[in-house]
């Protein structure tokens, strides 16, 4: 099967570090964390924890009146690819013919948690709180706001989701089900989540330290990133401005444990290796990794093991992303596709921040702090529950965004 | 998406499972304390395919989806020699919603003092996927769709998918949906109300029952001397861009039509229509629309029949639907269950079977050929 060359036409994110791309890189450019003490819900035990969470109105930023949190940051994230793609002026036709494939794990479970509440404690229940409980809300808002009557899918595949969905869409394209793709993941907060994660003793209070030496947990996260993706030829024939491609991707599972990933890494490396392969690409062509690192011993000792693996002794620069944004679950690996993407568009490597003492038994050493550096090619790793892999290679040969 | 019948021998179903259900009295939802009829499958095999260490700390739609896959594999008789080339597949709509239910209840009930890490395990939507990987140990890719009633179909395009790219060997298609009072309270209860009064108005026309299923699929890269049945064409998608679609019985004939041709057939040369007609007026009222179109592009009556008075209603019914279709093929003959009443002789031989689904939430087509 030959597959198109698919082209990253416009990019949406939203995140604690703000309402734009934009806003996240310069963020990262001054090293400030997203970080925050939680202000969306009260939580008598995990409340403490620094959580990445989105400020502002979400109805209002995202035009949506109804629909779950989870949808009106999705909504939001996707309006803004849309229209840096300079698809705003589409014809119903062409958006007939647009498609959406979304990352999604929590959905509306905020509301579904008050409608839960409600019944635990007797009191009268609101169905209406379960109107966008489904992970699928999303995706149909989306659709529903834009017009879009294309492919139409939601994938969950727990904390890989956002890459999965790219990976998904690009499959999509490639089969001709539509000629543009709206892609990517979106998650809000939820006391679920939350007081999930702090009972499997994953949670770092003070905020995480990937790939540090103490790293004591992860950070929760909220927020979406959606990537308008299509044909190369489409892009070209549409004279939009192709801003990075999406090289190939890989993807495994363990096959190990509901939540550890297999000590060895080998499940990452396979899912690294098969990108590399979908890429045409070999491991000395990579110019930075993104990495999961979500900065829990057990997932930052497997990738690191993974990549050390892969890359040998001089693998190229490495970063987490992961204190800035927080775990934003099924949006991560969309909104760290959109990082990589910014990172060839500025040629800047971004650092890892957190990180104070390096780990010296992963092998290599995390990028501190942002550097510029001559960057061609970089892999987005993603791991999820379920030992769930997905690696998404990024590239800028053919594109014409960078600065 | 379409395997096409001219380009390749399509994808061959291998092997099928399906938990079998029955209709039990259950509670109807958690806004009203009443009981309602609704398929139920039986945990008794469960208990005889799933070891005890395994299923102790699995969630219900966890136990059933690992019967069902070992019912599948043990009917392909397939064992793969590299189970880092099969991929698992899993459409659910809903995924565990008794697992989430448990951990959210336990940490309102003690704020938050004791939570249930296992419940929040299962909780997570792709939980069912990774235990298929990890039970069988299929270490290739590793798909979860959540997409409301298209969540299989959606499914086994990946699947197909992967096999026609080659990135896989063999994939393990499954849809898995539980029946919970909690499920019956996020979809389904105005919809059974509102089939309910339906059914008080038009008293032959039967009535929806909710249900749920488990069924699975070994699936391989047909060759061309496989015997088995075979996926010649699938399609799926959303009605339009809106959330309550205007279904026009002419565009889903054609959606039809489009789908046996990518398969190099017309639409008089499939021997049955296999529909997704449930028992609700409105829908049903649809199916029969888009059948009297699909007959008259075929210019001779189309048999068709249905498979949701076996099985009930739910997300991923149609998993159910495509296990009816394959036995059908794999007969050469409808089972008479099938069957509408009101069908011609159900003893015909048959050799292409078409599976159709319409809801407002989308639609598919599946075209399973000998």
């Amino acid at each position: 099967m030959n597959r198109p060359r698919i082209a990253i036409t416009g990019m949406g994110m939203v995140s604690a570090l703000g309402w734009s791309a934009d806003d996240a890189w310069s963020a990262m450019e001054a090293e400030r964390s997203g970080l925050q003490p939680l202000g969306l819900f009260a939580s008598p035990r995990c409340g403490h924890v620094l959580v990445g969470e989105v400020r502002g109105d979400c109805a209002r930023r995202s035009g949506l009146r109804g629909g779950s949190r989870s949808d009106r940051l999705a909504v939001f994230a996707a309006r803004s690819a849309f229209e840096q793609a300079g698809l705003a002026s589409l014809t119903e036709d062409g958006r007939g013919e647009t498609g959406v494939v979304l990352g999604a794990c929590t959905g509306g479970m905020l509301d579904t948690e008050c409608f839960v509440e409600d019944y635990v404690k007797g009191r009268k229940l609101d169905a209406r709180l379960l109107r966008h409980h489904e992970c699928a809300s999303s995706a149909n808002a989306i659709a529903r706001e834009l017009g879009l009557g294309g492919f139409r899918a939601t994938v969950s595949t727990a904390c890989s989701s956002g890459a999965m969905a790219v990976a998904v869409a690009c499959d999509a394209l490639a089969d001709g089900e539509a000629r543009v793709m709206l892609a990517g993941g979106a998650d809000s907060l939820t006391r679920l989540t939350l007081n999930g994660f702090c009972s499997l003793l994953n949670v770092d209070p003070g905020g995480c330290r990937p790939f540090d030496a103490n790293r004591n947990g992860m950070s929760l996260g909220e927020g979406a990133g959606m990537l308008v993706l299509e044909t190369e030829e489409s892009a070209r024939a549409r004279g939009a401005r192709v801003l990075a491609f999406i090289g190939g991707y890989g993807s495994t599972c363990d096959a190990h444990h509901t939540t550890a990933p297999a000590p060895d890494g080998l499940g990452v490396f396979n899912a690294m290796r098969l990108a590399l392969e979908s890429a045409g690409m070999a491991p000395a062509d990579v110019d930075y990794i993104n990495a999961h690192g979500t900065g829990t011993r057990e997932n930052d000792a497997a990738e690191g093991a993974a990549i050390a693996r892969m890359f040998g002794a001089d693998p190229p620069p490495v970063s987490s992303t992961k204190r800035f944004f927080g775990h934003t679950l099924a949006a991560a690996g969309a909104i760290e596709i959109i990082v990589c993407a910014l990172a060839l568009m500025n040629q800047k490597v971004p650092g890892n921040l957190g990180m104070a003492t390096p780990d010296a038994s992963l092998g290599f050493t995390p990028v501190q702090r942002m550097a510029p550096a001559s960057l061609r090619v970089a892999m987005s790793n993603s791991l999820g529950f379920g030992g769930n892999n997905c690696s998404v290679i990024i590239c800028r040969d053919g594109g014409e965004g960078w600065t | 998406m379409a395997v096409s019948g001219s380009a390749s021998n399509g994808v061959a179903v291998l092997g099928c499972g399906v938990v079998p259900s029955g209709i039990e009295m259950v509670r109807e939802s958690m806004l009203r304390h009443e009981d309602m009829p609704a398929f139920v499958c039986s945990t008794e095999l469960c208990g005889r395919l799933i070891p005890a260490a395994t299923a102790r700390r699995l969630g219900r739609v966890h136990k059933m989806a690992l019967a069902a896959a070992k019912l599948a594999i043990d009917d392909s008789g397939v064992r793969p020699a590299d189970p880092a080339r099969v991929a698992v597949s899993v459409g659910t709509g809903l995924g565990s919603q008794t697992e989430t239910a448990d951990f959210l209840e336990n940490m309102i009930r003690r704020d938050e003092a004791e939570p249930k890490p296992a419940r929040f395990v299962n909780s997570v939507h792709n939980s069912v996927a990774s235990q298929l990987a990890i039970c069988s140990g299929f270490g290739g890719e590793n798909h979860t769709f959540t997409h409301q009633s298209i969540s299989f179909e959606l499914a086994l395009w990946q699947a197909v998918h992967l096999l026609r790219s080659g990135r896989a060997d063999y994939v393990l298609a499954c849809g898995a949906d539980e029946l919970s009072p909690y499920l019956l309270s996020l979809t389904l209860s105005y919809r059974w109300r509102h089939s309910a009064r339906q059914a008080a108005d038009a008293p032959d026309e039967g009535k929806r029952v909710p249900g749920e299923g488990y069924a699975a699929f070994i699936l391989a890269k047909a060759g061309p001397d496989s015997r088995a049945a075979r996926i010649a064409a699938l399609r799926v998608g959303p009605i339009n861009a809106g959330n309550r679609p205007i279904l026009n019985p002419r565009h889903e004939a054609d959606f039809i039509d489009k789908t046996v041709r990518t398969a190099g057939l017309s639409i008089g040369e499939v021997d049955f229509v296999l529909t997704g007609i449930s028992g609700d007026a409105h829908e049903d009222a649809v199916y029969g629309d888009v059948l009297n179109a699909v007959t008259a592009a075929a210019g001779r009556p189309v048999r068709y029949g249905r498979y949701k008075h076996l099985c009930g209603d739910y997300c991923t019914a149609s998993a159910f639907g495509l296990a009816a279709a394959v036995r059908a093929v794999r007969e050469g003959r409808v089972p008479q269950e099938l069957g509408l009443p009101s069908n011609a002789s159900m003893e015909r031989p048959v050799s292409n079977v078409l599976l159709y689904n319409v809801s407002r939430m989308g639609h598919s087509a599946c075209l399973v050929t000998q």
